[in-house]
């Protein structure tokens, strides 16, 4: 899957375009179409267990599969009850495991999206460092690219999203 | 808790065991996956499942998520750094890359070291490893420093740095290993600067510290120094400080490094040691070798400030007939209250160190005042200082009244009377040895002049000049020391070949030589020693008696001379009993032989002694007959068994006629008394033919043997009876044709 405005398929690999609205991008860059999950990152989990090989790749996406689910979850609760405390942890969950199955774009913007929550949380009353705006846009693009990795792993599973 | 591993608490392989803690299951996944071919992995999913599971298990090493929900890493690592056993267990804290607080937060809470989140688990692998590697080093060193405590604890014993401010080097700068604190009486929390261990010290020893210690420092010399002191609670303790400078880059010394210990237990040990070594054991007074330092130092400081240094040399009086009768422990106790009462004449101090002679004053030199046993009976009072003659003597003075009170030993009253002999440092000798013996010359000299007196040396003492006061002194000596030997010279009755007595010879094996009786017997009665001499001999010759009558049936007389000393005691009658009885021989095996001068001399007083004896069985012999003035009438009432014709007329026989006419009146004179006669001094044969001629059969001399010693009589004898049979045969033949000449009785 690739993302552009429109989640797109090539080779049974899902991709997404790039920049992501807080990335310091020249302001003329195209989009460019990179992998959810990164191969590379899929081929050290599999060397990770030799003997395992796909069945162990199988095993750790569908586990993470189920932790997503979970801390999405928790994520949106957190955000609709404005404790975005909450919405910090999860992120910060997220962000290595998502590193780990090679989602490193969603990873990046767990750890763009925690720096934020902790910069806010840490001035109080909150000042410009981060306005509401852009607070809202980046949670926006959190949700939007974790429902992203969701499907490019569902569908490196091959499994179709329920 | 996941758990991978077959067990928990029995892990009998050798891999290490990890606490694995992470809320995230992806995480959690895949570092147990990374870590698994290399250790044992438990996994935790929070700090609380962590905790619950350290109270009954320890990990090898604990692997900790930074950032979890409930109790998070940091917390967790900060409440297991609390736990008991899990004070130096590595902790790893996993945080993000950019997570900078994380890091210095997971130092705060106690964490080892910190590992940033990556897909590179190779890295985690070898992290681990060096962590593990340096946890068993760190465990190793730990176990180390602990058994160097517990060595150190043992052997009193700790370590300090001493970084001084060279302008006020006694302030601040010490530290103390807690061992060291310990040698100082304090716990490891307490603060001890130098000044507070300055201040455990006598005032003394505080004041020669500080003055060695700052020359110490300019010196820039190792440190080496066993100081008393008494601790915070009371204890006295002698602390040994050893340290060597330490030097910075530019070559200054900048402190020192070292170690104290407490050494009170070995110094103690040293101290008995040394005053073993120089304390006489039944008395404690110093002995002969501590005497002999102290007054080497006396005279050192004598000669360096013009002092004056008294050697009193003290004997008691007739200590060998204490020893003698009430037996060798109350001459021991004897000897103890001696020294006791000799210890209050003189300011005697029991001990001195070279160190309290140096660092002392200018009148330390007293501390070297005592009263020495050299051995025996004898004593020695080194007064370090005195004026002139009159001090020592005062001393003396009160040496003799001390013991002038009776002493009670063995529940008997004694009188314990002393000779003293005094020497004074220039004048009678400029080293111990001169001073020593000119003491003892003094000495002896007191003794002749009647005992329980002093004598001040003087050159006149020397009268004999000094061979023969050295003489005196080592005759004196020789008794003391079993020097006195009594050979044995036979009598034989040449009519029968037969041995019918021995007279007693004394003899003075004075080193390599064998001294004769000429030489030192008229010393000996000129100094009285010849009274103890006589006494000796008169034992000896009973168990000689008792010794050849068991070895050839010996069961004549030994003849032993008696000089007129011995009938002036009214004890002599005790004295041949004592002599006898321990042997278990009759008294008749003694003959005691009196000098015909003697005899006459002192007829009165002798003549009692001389019927006690004549009842005991005691023969008596009349020697040198024919010299002396006898009294005819007394001849015929004196209690005698034997008349010694001298040597002088045996020596003259068929030289001069009238030796061979005094000898026929003798043996007439004695036949007719009813007396022995016997001619000593034989030594031809003629002289044998002509005194056998004459009636006297009887000799003693030359011609049969020389005095030999008394293990050599049972072969004489033996080689006598078989050689002279011949002879005496011939002269027995002669005797028959020459009746009137008569038989030796």
């Amino acid at each position: 899957m690739y993302i552009g405005h429109t989640p797109s398929r090539i080779a049974g690999r899902a991709t997404l375009t790039s920049p992501m609205p807080d990335e310091p991008t020249p302001a003329a860059a195209a989009a460019i179409e990179l992998p959810v999950l990164r191969p590379a990152s899929l081929d050290a989990l599999r060397a990770l267990d030799a003997r395992g090989g796909d069945a162990f790749v199988h095993r750790v996406l569908n586990t993470y599969l189920t932790s997503l689910d979970r801390h999405l979850q928790k994520a949106r609760n957190a955000r609709d009850t404005g404790h975005l405390g909450q919405v910090r942890a999860e992120a910060h969950t997220l962000k290595s495991s998502s590193e780990s199955i090679g989602a490193v774009e969603f990873a990046r913007h767990c750890a763009l999206l925690e720096q934020r929550l902790r910069e806010r949380a840490e001035h109080h009353p909150p000042t410009s460092a981060i306005s509401e705006f852009d607070l809202e846009q980046a949670l926006n693009r959190f949700f939007d690219l974790a429902d992203v990795v969701r499907g490019a792993v569902v569908a490196e599973l091959g499994r179709a999203i329920p | 808790m996941r758990s991978r591993t077959p067990s928990l608490g029995g892990h009998v392989n050798e891999r290490s065991r990890v606490l694995l803690v992470d809320d995230d299951d992806v995480n959690l996944m895949l570092t147990r996956v990374a870590l698994s071919h290399d250790f044992d992995i438990v996994e935790a999913t929070g700090g609380e499942e962590a905790l619950r599971l350290l109270r009954g298990w320890t990990p090898d090493l604990i692997l900790l998520d930074a950032r979890m929900p409930g109790l998070d890493g940091f917390e967790t690592c900060r409440e297991l750094r609390s736990m008991y056993g899990f004070e130096n267990v590595p902790v790893l804290m996993l945080t993000g890359l950019d997570d900078e607080a994380s890091i210095q937060r997971a130092f705060q809470a106690g964490a080892t070291d910190f590992f940033v989140k990556s897909t590179q688990w190779s890295l985690l692998v070898q992290r681990l490893h060096y962590m593990l590697r340096a946890a068993r080093t760190n465990r190793e060193l730990e176990r180390s420093k602990a058994n160097l405590a517990r060595a150190q604890d043992l052997a009193r014993m700790g370590s300090f740095d001493w970084w001084y401010d060279p302008a006020e080097p006694f302030g601040h700068g010490l530290e103390l290993s807690e061992q060291a604190l310990r040698v100082f009486g304090y716990g490891p929390d307490d603060l001890l600067g130098v000044r507070d261990i300055l201040r455990m010290m006598s005032l003394q020893d505080r004041r020669d510290i500080v003055r060695s210690l700052r020359l110490l420092l300019r010196n820039v010399s190792v440190i080496a120094n066993d100081v008393p002191m008494q601790l915070a609670d009371g204890r006295e303790r002698v602390i040994h400080v050893e340290a060597e400078p330490e030097f910075a880059e530019h070559g200054q010394c900048i402190g020192y490094k070292g170690i104290v210990q407490d050494v009170t237990d070995r110094r103690h040990a040293e101290d008995s040691i040394r005053r073993l070594a120089s304390t006489d054991a039944l008395t404690t007074l110093p002995n002969r070798r501590q005497l002999m330092i102290r007054a080497e130092r006396a005279l050192e400081f004598a000669r360096d400030r013009g002092f004056s240094v008294a050697l009193l040399m003290i004997d008691l009086d007739r200590f060998k007939n204490i020893n003698d009768t009430l037996g060798h422990f109350a001459g021991d106790e004897l000897l103890i209250e001696v020294s006791q009462r000799l210890r209050s004449c003189v300011r005697h101090s029991d001990q001195f160190t070279d160190g309290l002679i140096e660092s002392a004053g200018a009148r330390t030199h007293r501390a070297l005042e005592a009263v020495a046993r050299l051995g025996g009976d004898e004593f020695v009072a080194l007064l370090p200082e005195v004026h002139d003659d009159r001090d020592a003597e005062r001393v003396a003075q009160r040496v003799l009244d001390a013991l002038r009170e009776p002493v009670y030993v063995a529940g008997q009253e004694c009188f314990a009377t002393a000779s003293v002999g005094i020497a004074v440092f220039p004048r009678d000798g400029d080293n111990v040895a001169d001073l020593l013996r000119n003491a003892d010359v003094a000495m002896y000299a007191a003794k002749t002049a009647g005992r329980n007196a002093s004598v001040i040396y003087s050159p006149r003492l020397a009268g004999r000049g000094p061979e023969g006061l050295l003489l005196e002194t080592a005759l004196h000596k020789a008794l003391e020391r079993n020097e006195l030997q009594l050979h044995y010279q036979p009598k034989v009755d040449v009519t029968t070949a037969r041995m019918v007595g021995v007279e007693a010879l004394m003899r003075w094996q004075r080193g390599d030589r064998l001294v004769p009786a000429g030489e030192f017997i008229p010393l000996a009665e000129e100094t009285g020693l010849i009274v103890p001499m006589t006494e000796w001999a008169l034992r000896e010759a009973a168990r000689q008696a008792r010794v050849w009558q068991d070895a050839f049936g010996f069961s004549e007389s030994i003849a032993v001379n008696m000089p007129s000393r011995m009938f002036h005691r009214s004890d002599l009658v005790q004295q041949i009993h004592a002599a006898v009885e321990p042997h278990g021989v009759p008294p008749r095996r003694l003959l005691l032989e009196i000098t015909e001068g003697t005899l006459m001399t002192n007829l009165d007083q002798i003549l009692p002694t001389l019927h006690q004896l004549n009842e005991l069985g005691v023969q008596i012999s009349v020697d040198d007959f024919g010299t002396g003035y006898s009294s005819l009438a007394y001849l015929t009432t004196l209690p005698i068994s034997e008349v010694k014709i001298d040597r002088s007329f045996v020596q003259k026989l068929g030289v001069t006629p009238k030796s061979t006419a005094v000898i026929t009146t003798i043996v007439a004179l004695a036949r007719a008394l009813g007396l022995r006669v016997i001619a000593e001094g034989v030594e031809t044969l003629s002289q044998q033919n002509i005194l056998h001629r004459q009636g006297c059969s009887h000799m003693q001399g030359f011609l049969f043997s020389r005095p030999m010693p008394g293990d050599a009589m049972p072969a004489w004898v033996e080689r006598f009876s078989s050689t002279s049979a011949m002879s005496a045969a011939g002269l027995a033949e002669e005797a028959a044709a020459q009746p009137d000449a008569g038989g030796g009785v």
